[in-house]
C-alpha cells in the first residue's frame, strides 16, 4: 500500500470528495481508491493473504461438511463434552475480549473522557466484531442454526441464564451497530444520518453497561448449571459472574491495546493524526485501566477461594494449574502494565496486552473445556474442530482488516477535500 | 386338605408342591413332577421346571415360604407366619399377580402397614426365587439356560440376523 | 455525543430502558422452592437384584422404535466396552445401559441400568431457553424436538449426563434421552417398557412417595443388605427414578457428591442480580454522566437550550 501511495497521491481516500472536487464512487471507495489491477496487486503482495488462503481453503470446505453432514462430521460429537472449540473460544473467549466497545463508550460517552475520544471507534468496531463472530460460532455450534431466533419469537424459557445471554447478546449487537452506523454513514456520504444515533448516544452508552454487565455476567453464570462437572477452583456459585465481567474489563482493554498495535504497525497510512499522535498516551491509560481491572479480579478470584475454602485444592496439581493460569495470566501481565505505565514504555504495555488476550482466552478455555469433567477424561478436539475455529477467525480477521482499510475508525472523514494534510501524518516517512 | 396336613404330620416330609398357574388344578391331589410355565410366552418359550428333582433337594419352604405349613426359610415372613398352617392353594400365582403392571407394589385394599406392601409380580417373584438360588448353589444362571428364544424373542435382542445357536 | 444531551433526553432513555426491562424481561429470577409432584410416578431400582440381562435396554430399544444395535442385547461383552475409559452411557442410540461393576468384597458383580432419573426440578428443564423440556405432573421430563435450538446447555446442565445429541443429523439433529415411556405408557398410567421386561423386578414401578416407603421398608427388613440410602430421594432435589444398593453408591459408578438443592439453586445467586442491574444501572450511569459532565453544561447551558430551541 505504501508504495501503491506513491503512484496514487489521493491515496487513501480519507474523505467524501476526489482531489478535484468531485465525489468519489462507491466502487472507488471499495478498492480504496485504486483500479481493480493495482487492487489485486496489492491483495497478492501480502503474504498474509496466502496464509488466508491456505486456512480457507481447507476451513470453507470443511464448514460445507459441517452444515451437510452434521457436527459429528466436523468434531467428535461427545456427549460428555457438548460445548467445543467452537463454544469455548468462540463465544466465551470472544465475548470478553469484546467487552471493548461498552468499556470505551462508557469512558467517553459517559464519564466524558473526551482525550480517549480518537481510539473510541475501534473499540467500538472491535465491540461490534467480536460479538458479531461470536454469533457466527454460535451458528455454527447450534444444532439448528436456523432456529437463532426461537428464543426471541417462538418459545421463552426467560428463567434460563441462557435466555439472558441470547436477549442481551442480540439487543447488545443492534446497540453496537447503532453506534458504529456514524462511520458507515459518514462513509457512504450521508453524514446527516448520524444525527440520529448522536440523539441515543447516551442511552445507547448506558444500555451497553447494562448489556455487557448482564451477558458478560451471564456467561460465567453459565456455569453454575454445572456445580458438579466444573472444578471447583474454575467455579465460584456466588461469584462466577463477577469473574467473568472482571476479566472482559482488562480483556477488552487489552484486545484495543492489540488491535491498535497491529493498525499502527501495519497499516500506518490508515491512521488519522490525532489516532497516531494520542495512540501512545491512549495506550499508557488503558493499561491504567487494565492492571486496576485486574487487581479487583484477583482480589474477587481470592475471596471466591476463601468463600469455598478451596485452600488445600491450591495444594493438589489443578491448584498448581490455577496458579499457573493465575500468575502467568493475570498476575505477570498486571506487572508489566505496572511498569510500562510507570515508565510510560508503551512496547511494555503492548507485550502485556498480548499476554493477557492469552490468559482471557486460556481461562475461558480452562472453564470450559479443561477444567469441565475434570473426574472424567480429557476431550481433545477433532482436528476438523480446530481447523473450522482458526478458519472462523480468519474470517473475523478479514472483516475486521476490510473495515478499518475503508471506513473512518482511525481517522477523521473528510467532508472537504483539502483536509488531508490536517488529517493525516506524513505516513510517507513510515510512521509507527 | 386334611390329608396333606396328615401327610406332613406322619411322615415329617418336606411338602411337594407347584409353582406354576398354569398347573393350579393338580395341587391338592399329589406332588407334581414338572411344571410346565408358560403363562406369558412371548419373547421365550415356556420353561419346564423339573419339580421333583428339586423337592427331592430343598425344602419346601426354601422356596414357598409359609404357603406350605412348613416353616418358612425367610426371615421376612417368619414376622408373622412362624407358624402358619398350609394355604389351601400354595402355587405362586395365588398371591403373586401375573400382570406385572402398573401399581402392583401397593394392591388395592391393602395400606402401608402391611407386610405384603412390596409383594413382587408373578415373573419378578419366579426369577427372584429361582435365580437368587441358582446362584447360591450353582444352578444355571443364563437367561437362555433356561429360556429359549421365540422368534419375536430373537428380534427383540437383535439376534435376527445371527446364526441360530443349538 | 455529550454535549447534546439534555435531562430531557436522559428521563426519555430511563423510561424507555424501564420499559425494555417490564417487557424484555419477564422473569429472570425465579426462586422457587422444590416443586412438588404430589402424583409423581416413579420407578425404584434395586441394585441387588439385577442380573444385567439388559432385557430393559431391548424393551427401550423395540419400544422407542431405536436403531439397531451392533451387537445383540445377549452379547456380554459390552460390559468390558470403554470410551475414554468411561464405561457406557447413554446416547443417540440408546436411552439407557446397563453396566457391570465389581465392587470390593463381594463376590459377584453388580449391575447398574442408566436411564433419565426424571428429576423433580430437572436442570435440563431450568438451563433450556425455549422452554423445550417439561416436568408432567406424571413426573416424567419430556422434551419438544420442535422448539429446540441445539444449544446443549441441558447436556451441560444435567448432573447425570443423560440427555444426547443427534450429531449425526445435519438437518434434523435433536436431543435424545428417556421419556419415561410417557406417550405410549406412563400417560395411561401403564409402566415403562424397561419396568415391564425386566425379570428380577429390579425395576418396581409405582408413585414416588410409596416407592421410597418400600425402598425404607426393604433397607430396615433386610437388614444388612443394603446401605442405608435411597438414592435419588434428596439428590439434586429429588428424583423419580431412586436406587437401592448393597455397595456405597460410588463403587457402582453413581456420583456421591451430588448437592441436595437443585441445580438451579446454584444459577439463583446470578438470576438474582438481574433485575437488579436492570433497574439500578440506568440511573447510576446516568448520575455518573451527570457528575462527570456538570462543567460543561453549566459552562454551555444556555448555548444549548438555544440550539435545541432553534432547532
Amino acid at each position: 500500500m505504501r508504495t501503491l501511495t506513491s503512484e496514487n497521491i489521493h491515496l487513501p481516500i480519507h474523505g467524501s470528495l476526489q482531489p478535484d472536487g468531485s465525489l468519489w464512487s462507491l466502487g472507488k471507495k471499495l478498492l480504496l481508491g485504486l483500479t481493480l489491477s493495482q487492487y489485486c496487486k496489492q491483495v497478492c503482495r501480502n503474504p498474509v493473504n496466502w496464509a488466508l488462503l491456505v486456512i480457507l481453503g481447507i476451513g470453507l470446505p470443511l464448514l460445507i461438511q459441517r452444515y451437510m453432514f452434521g457436527l459429528g462430521a466436523v468434531t467428535h460429537g461427545s456427549n460428555d463434552y457438548p460445548w467445543g472449540l467452537f463454544l469455548g473460544f468462540g463465544l466465551f473467549g470472544m465475548v470478553p475480549l469484546s467487552a471493548s466497545g461498552f468499556l470505551l463508550g462508557t469512558t467517553v460517552s459517559l464519564f466524558g473522557r473526551e482525550d480517549f475520544h480518537p481510539i473510541e471507534r475501534l473499540a467500538l468496531l472491535n465491540g461490534l466484531l467480536g460479538y458479531f463472530f461470536a454469533v457466527v460460532y454460535l451458528e455454527v455450534d447450534l444444532g439448528m442454526p436456523w432456529r437463532l431466533a426461537y428464543p426471541m419469537v417462538v418459545s421463552f424459557g426467560p428463567a434460563a441464564v441462557l435466555f439472558l445471554v441470547a436477549w442481551h447478546v442480540a439487543t447488545y449487537l443492534s446497540v453496537q451497530v447503532a453506534e458504529v452506523l456514524p462511520a458507515f454513514f459518514e462513509w457512504i456520504g450521508r453524514p446527516n444520518l448520524k444525527l440520529y444515533i448522536k440523539r441515543m448516544s447516551l442511552g445507547l452508552t448506558i444500555a451497553g453497561i447494562i448489556l455487557s454487565t448482564l451477558h458478560q455476567g451471564a456467561l460465567g453464570a453459565l456455569f453454575t448449571y454445572a456445580p458438579t462437572k466444573l472444578h471447583p477452583l474454575w467455579l465460584s456459585i456466588e461469584f462466577q459472574w463477577i469473574h467473568f465481567l472482571c476479566s472482559a474489563v482488562f480483556g477488552g482493554l487489552a484486545m484495543v491495546i492489540v488491535s491498535s498495535t497491529l493498525i499502527i504497525r501495519f497499516i500506518p497510512w490508515r491512521c488519522g493524526r490525532a489516532f497516531t499522535n494520542s495512540l501512545d498516551y491512549i495506550t499508557i491509560g488503558l493499561a491504567k485501566g487494565a492492571s486496576y481491572a485486574m487487581v479487583t479480579y484477583l482480589a474477587i478470584k481470592l475471596v471466591a477461594v476463601a468463600h469455598d475454602n478451596e485452600w488445600e485444592l491450591l495444594l493438589t496439581g489443578w491448584g498448581f494449574y490455577y496458579l499457573a493460569e493465575l500468575g502467568l495470566g493475570v498476575v505477570l501481565p498486571m506487572m508489566i502494565f505496572a511498569k510500562g505505565v510507570h515508565d510510560e514504555s508503551v512496547g511494555a504495555v503492548r507485550f502485556a496486552a498480548f499476554i493477557t488476550i492469552i490468559g482471557v482466552v486460556w481461562n475461558r478455555l480452562n472453564t470450559a473445556l479443561y477444567c469441565f469433567n475434570y473426574q472424567l477424561y480429557q476431550e481433545v478436539p477433532h482436528w476438523k474442530e480446530l481447523w473450522l475455529t482458526v478458519t472462523l477467525y480468519a474470517l473475523y480477521f478479514m472483516m475486521y482488516r476490510f473495515i478499518v482499510y475503508r471506513l473512518p475508525i482511525v481517522f477523521n472523514w473528510g467532508e472537504s477535500a483539502s483536509s488531508e494534510k490536517e488529517c493525516f501524518p506524513d505516513y510517507s516517512q513510515g510512521a509507527g | 386338605m386334611k390329608l396333606w396336613s396328615t401327610y406332613i404330620l406322619i411322615f415329617g416330609l418336606p411338602l411337594w408342591t407347584m409353582v406354576s398357574s398354569a398347573y393350579a388344578g393338580a395341587i391338592d391331589v399329589d406332588i407334581p413332577e414338572n411344571i410346565f410355565i408358560d403363562y406369558m410366552v412371548e419373547l421365550y418359550e415356556g420353561v419346564t421346571l423339573d419339580h421333583a428333582m428339586h423337592a427331592d433337594l430343598f425344602d419346601c419352604g426354601s422356596c414357598h415360604h409359609h404357603t406350605t405349613g412348613a416353616r418358612s426359610l425367610n426371615d421376612f415372613c417368619a414376622h408373622c407366619h412362624a407358624d402358619s398352617p398350609a394355604s389351601d392353594d400354595v402355587s405362586c400365582s395365588s398371591c403373586h399377580e401375573k400382570n406385572t403392571g402398573a401399581f402392583h407394589c401397593l394392591p388395592a385394599g391393602e395400606t402401608a402397614s402391611v407386610y405384603h406392601i412390596d409383594k413382587p409380580g408373578l415373573k419378578g417373584a419366579l426369577h427372584l426365587q429361582c435365580l437368587g438360588c441358582h446362584r447360591d448353589e450353582g444352578g444355571p444362571t443364563g437367561c437362555q439356560e433356561c429360556h429359549a428364544f421365540t422368534s419375536k424373542g430373537r428380534k427383540r435382542f437383535a439376534l435376527e440376523d445371527l446364526p441360530r445357536k443349538n | 455525543m455529550a454535549e447534546n444531551t439534555s435531562r430531557r433526553t436522559i428521563l426519555k432513555s430511563s423510561l424507555a430502558a424501564t420499559m425494555a426491562t417490564l417487557f424484555f424481561h419477564v422473569k429472570p429470577g425465579t426462586a422457587h422452592q422444590v416443586k412438588k409432584y404430589p402424583d409423581s410416578l416413579g420407578v425404584l431400582v434395586d441394585l441387588t437384584r439385577c442380573v444385567g440381562c439388559r432385557s430393559c435396554e431391548a424393551a427401550c430399544n423395540a419400544e422407542q422404535g431405536l436403531p439397531k444395535p451392533d451387537k445383540p442385547f445377549t452379547d456380554d461383552s459390552v460390559f468390558a466396552q470403554r470410551h475414554h475409559g468411561q464405561k457406557r452411557r447413554t446416547d443417540e442410540t440408546c436411552y439407557t445401559v446397563v453396566n457391570r461393576y465389581n465392587p470390593p468384597g463381594i463376590e459377584h458383580p453388580l449391575y447398574r441400568k442408566v436411564q433419565c432419573n426424571h428429576c423433580q426440578e430437572p436442570a435440563c428443564l431450568s438451563s433450556c431457553f425455549v422452554n423445550a423440556y417439561t416436568k408432567t405432573p406424571e413426573g416424567a421430563v419430556i422434551y419438544n424436538p420442535d422448539v429446540c435450538v441445539g444449544c446443549r446447555t441441558c447436556m451441560v446442565a444435567c448432573p447425570f449426563y443423560i440427555p444426547t445429541f443427534k450429531y449425526s443429523s445435519a438437518f434434523a439433529p435433536r436431543i435424545l434421552k428417556c421419556v419415561f415411556c410417557y406417550e405410549t405408557r406412563l400417560k395411561k398410567g401403564q409402566p415403562p417398557a424397561c419396568v415391564e421386561a425386566c425379570p428380577q423386578q429390579a425395576l418396581t414401578f409405582g408413585k414416588r412417595d410409596n416407592l421410597i416407603k418400600i425402598g425404607r421398608r426393604r433397607i430396615d427388613e433386610k437388614k444388612g443388605r443394603y446401605v442405608h440410602h435411597i438414592y435419588g430421594e434428596y439428590e439434586v432435589g429429588g428424583t423419580s427414578w431412586l436406587y437401592l444398593s448393597s455397595v456405597p453408591f460410588e463403587e457402582v459408578g453413581m456420583n456421591t457428591d451430588l448437592p441436595h438443592q437443585p441445580i438451579l439453586d446454584s444459577v439463583k445467586n446470578f438470576l438474582g442480580i438481574v433485575p437488579m442491574v436492570l433497574t439500578i444501572w440506568p440511573a447510576l450511569f446516568a448520575g455518573f454522566h451527570l457528575l462527570a459532565s456538570r462543567k460543561e453544561y453549566a459552562g454551555s447551558t444556555q448555548d444549548y437550550h438555544d440550539k435545541e430551541e432553534s432547532q
